[in-house]
C-alpha cells in the first residue's frame, strides 16, 4: 500500500510538475534548436506557438519578436555544460553569421544586464572589432582583456544572448563556441 | 530487495499515475501563462501612460525595461487602450530590422509590421477591438503584413505596441531616436 502511495505521487506529481518545468524552463527537440551550449526556441513570438514555448516567454517576462525576423539562441552553459559563472573567463570563438544584423548580449541569471564602469554589454555586428582572419572573437571576464571584451563581474551565474536578424538560410553556419579559459 | 518491492507495486497503481501525471503535466503548462501575468509586463504598464507612444532611454542596467532585453534595440512603446474607441498608431519604419510589433498585456506576440523595401516607410495601423468588423485582410500573429495595413481587430482590449529600432552604433543614435519621435498613438475621435 505505502509502495504504491509512493510511486503514484512519484509518477502523478514529481513527474508531472516536474516534466511540465522542464519542457517550459529548458524545452525539448520539439520546442527547441541545440547547437552546442545554444539552445533557440523555433516559435517564439508566433502565432502557432505551443504551450511550451508560450509559457516560456511568458513566464520571463519578455519581449520575443517572432521566428520569422528574428532567431536567438541562448547559452546558460560553456562547451563542456558547465554553468556560466562569472568567476570564470570564457572565450567566444567562431564565425560570424551572414545575415543583416546579429548581436551579443550578457545577462544575469534573471536576465539583467550586468552593471560595470564600462557600460558595456554587448557587441553586434557594427561594433565588433574583426580580428585579422576576420573570426568572431569575444572575451567574457570579470576584468578588461583586449580586444572585443564583455564584462561579468558580479553576475554570478550568468546567460549569452545571440540575436540574428534576417540571416541568408542558404550560408550553413554554426553559433561560436564558449570555451572556458580559466576559473579563480 | 529491490525486486520483491516492484513485484508489490499495483500495475493499476502505475497507469493511474500515469494518466494523473498527464493530467497534472497539461494544468501546470497551461496555468503558467495566466498566473505569469503579474510579471515585468505589468510593471511596464504602471509607468506607460494609456493610448500615447513613449520613447524609452537608450537601454543600459539601469534603464533596462524587461528582462532579457539588451542594448541593441531602442524602443517606442505604446500601452494601448481600445475600449474608448479605435487606437491608431503611426510609425516610420526607415530601414531593414525596423518593425512594429503588437503585443497582448500577457506578451503574447500577435502581429508584426517590418520594415520592408518597396513600402513607404510611413505607416498607420488602426486597432479595433474584437467586437468591431475588421475590413482589412491582415495577417495576424507574429507573420508580416504582407501588404499596405490599415486596421487590425486586437484579441484583448488592451496590450503594447513596441516600435523596435536596431542600434547599429552611437553614430546613429540621434537619427534613430528622430525616427522614434514621429510615432504616434491616439484614440481615434473622428
Amino acid at each position: 500500500m505505502i509502495a504504491n502511495t509512493i510511486v503514484f505521487l512519484l509518477i502523478a506529481v514529481a513527474g508531472g510538475l516536474g516534466s511540465s518545468w522542464y519542457m517550459i524552463e529548458r524545452g525539448s527537440g520539439l520546442t527547441t534548436e541545440r547547437s552546442g551550449p545554444w539552445t533557440a526556441w523555433t516559435a517564439a513570438g508566433r502565432e502557432d506557438a505551443d504551450p511550451y514555448t508560450r509559457a516560456h516567454f511568458i513566464r520571463r517576462g519578455t519581449l520575443p519578436v517572432s521566428t520569422a525576423f528574428v532567431l536567438t539562441y541562448e547559452a546558460i552553459s560553456d562547451g563542456e555544460g558547465q554553468r556560466l559563472h562569472s568567476s570564470c573567463e570564457y572565450a567566444l570563438e567562431g564565425d560570424e553569421p551572414t545575415a543583416r544584423f546579429w548581436s551579443i548580449s550578457v545577462f544575469d541569471e534573471d536576465g539583467r544586464l550586468i552593471p560595470n564602469a564600462a557600460d558595456r554589454y554587448a557587441y553586434n555586428s557594427a561594433t565588433l572589432l574583426r580580428s585579422a582572419g576576420g573570426n568572431l572573437q569575444i572575451a567574457l571576464a570579470r576584468s578588461a582583456r583586449p580586444g572585443n571584451w564583455l564584462p561579468t563581474a558580479g553576475a554570478g551565474r550568468f546567460s549569452l544572448l545571440l540575436t540574428v536578424e534576417g540571416r541568408d538560410p542558404s550560408r550553413s553556419w554554426e553559433p561560436p563556441s564558449i570555451r572556458r579559459v580559466k576559473c579563480r | 530487495m529491490m525486486l520483491g518491492w516492484i513485484r508489490r507495486l499495483s500495475w493499476y497503481t502505475v497507469l493511474l499515475a500515469l494518466v494523473v501525471g498527464g493530467l497534472i503535466h497539461i494544468g501546470a503548462t497551461m496555468i503558467v501563462p495566466p498566473l505569469a501575468k503579474a510579471n515585468a509586463f505589468q510593471e511596464l504598464a504602471q509607468v506607460l501612460p494609456v493610448n500615447r507612444m513613449r520613447i524609452l532611454p537608450p537601454i543600459n542596467a539601469a534603464t533596462q525595461p524587461l528582462p532579457y532585453v539588451g542594448p541593441d534595440v531602442r524602443l517606442a512603446v505604446c500601452r494601448f487602450d481600445v475600449v474608448d474607441g479605435p487606437v491608431t498608431i503611426r510609425v516610420t519604419l526607415p530601414d531593414s530590422g525596423w518593425m512594429l510589433a503588437l503585443y497582448t498585456e500577457g506578451g503574447d506576440n500577435f502581429f508584426v509590421l517590418p520594415a520592408q523595401e518597396g513600402r513607404s516607410a510611413d505607416l498607420s495601423l488602426t486597432l479595433t477591438p474584437r467586437d468591431e468588423r475588421s475590413f482589412s485582410l491582415l495577417s495576424l500573429g507574429g507573420r508580416p503584413a504582407q501588404t499596405s495595413v490599415s486596421q487590425i481587430e486586437v484579441p484583448e482590449n488592451t496590450g503594447f505596441a513596441v516600435v523596435r529600432a536596431p542600434m547599429r552604433g552611437r553614430a546613429f543614435a540621434g537619427e534613430i531616436e528622430a525616427m522614434l519621435k514621429r510615432a504616434s498613438c491616439a484614440v481615434d475621435r473622428g
